[in-house]
């Protein structure tokens, strides 16, 4: 009986998204569960990477599978559900973003957009730091989280689109209604304030690298 | 330009926004300062480390709350209506066919032990109406089953 359960889920498991998401449209609940646990690491990553807080990232998550449920019956899935996902995790950041006020994207341009290559200074200090989830992690992490948290958030959306995520610069600019270049301008002083905050980890993948 | 301007540019070269002369003004000044060859190497690391950031994921209590969300809040009312309708009528026309060929098979089976428990008389003349008279004599004398004038169908 629990064999042919374990079965059955990783029978689910392996389905494609396409597939899953098919049977999530015909009320399959079990096949819409599937595709949660499949990816909602990622959603939930993204959206603490943009709002640096854990329970707006905790509940904007649950917004995007709600709306993906929702959103089922006129889902036209090619590849992978993901790339609806992160649009709709993007999107919601942003609006948060702008809702609290936290972020007015274009209008804080100028200070950080510089080409003199003026000391970067952080206007809007982060308050969202969560000390409970940075104590859960290890070294590494921890690390990792507090340099993340250090950066203000119009710098923090664009490292974490980017750098994390992956997504194209143009897309980025895109999204944020600012120029391209604006984008590539703040990746570059948010990677060198990141550099200062994860200096022991980098003199270390230094020391390695040079080992080779 | 000094190490401390090449400093000021490494960013912006990593990103590809220095104009190309700038560009290659860089390149040549990493080509033979050590120092600041490593420094560029520190930057782009940056990206890298990043990849590797995993927060832990309070999976369940994202999964409560959408759970919640669709079983009492307007989300279960808006699209998933069709489909809560839908299940009970899945099942039921999934297992229609076989219902419909179990109640064929008990019937049959029914009707087969009627058949065979209850034996059929015939007239002995193959009249009916000479039947029913035959009948009547036979109810009249009692009933007993040695005078019943009817022989079992075989």
């Amino acid at each position: 009986m629990i064999d042919e359960f374990v079965q059955g889920i990783q029978g689910l498991n392996t389905r494609s998204d396409t597939e899953l998401v098919q049977r999530a449209k015909e009320g399959d609940a079990g096949a819409f569960e599937m595709l949660y646990a499949r990816y909602h690491p990622r959603v939930y990553r993204l959206l603490y990477g943009m709002l640096g807080n854990r329970d707006d990232a905790v509940d904007l998550t649950q917004e995007v599978f709600v709306r993906a449920w929702i959103e089922l019956p006129r889902l036209q899935i090619e590849k992978t559900l993901y790339g609806w996902l992160r649009r709709t995790a993007i999107n919601l950041g942003i609006d948060h973003l702008r809702r609290s006020q936290l972020v007015r994207f274009q209008s804080l341009d100028t200070p950080f957009d510089d080409e003199e290559g003026e000391p970067l200074e952080w206007q809007i200090p982060d308050e969202t730091q969560d000390v409970q989830a940075a104590v859960e992690l290890n070294e590494l992490q921890e690390c990792l989280h507090r340099a993340l948290q250090q950066l203000s958030a119009i710098h923090r959306v664009v490292v974490v689109l980017h750098y994390i995520e992956e997504v194209p610069v143009e897309e980025i600019a895109q999204q944020l209604s600012i120029p391209v270049g604006t984008v590539k301008s703040r990746l570059a002083r948010a990677r060198e304030a990141l550099r200062r905050h994860l200096e022991p980890l980098l003199n270390k993948g230094n020391e390695e690298h040079d080992m080779y | 330009m000094t190490c401390t301007e090449i400093r000021r540019y490494l960013s912006d070269y990593l990103e590809g926004t220095l104009a190309p002369e700038q560009a290659q003004q860089v390149e040549r000044h990493l080509q033979t300062c050590i120092t600041c060859a490593q420094e560029c190497r520190a930057l782009e690391w940056v990206p890298l480390l990043l990849g590797q950031w995993s927060p832990p994921v309070p999976s369940e209590q994202i999964w409560a709350g959408i759970e919640a969300r669709l079983r009492a809040g307007s989300a279960w009312q808006v699209a998933p209506t069709e489909r809560t309708s839908r299940l009970p009528w899945r099942v039921f026309t999934r297992w229609l066919p076989a219902a419909t060929l179990a109640a064929v098979a008990v019937s049959a089976l029914i009707a087969l032990f009627v058949w065979r428990a209850q034996p059929t008389y015939l007239p002995l003349n193959g009249s009916y109406s000479s039947y029913w008279q035959a009948h009547r004599q036979w109810a009249r004398s009692g009933g007993t089953s040695e005078l019943y004038p009817y022989v079992e169908a075989q």
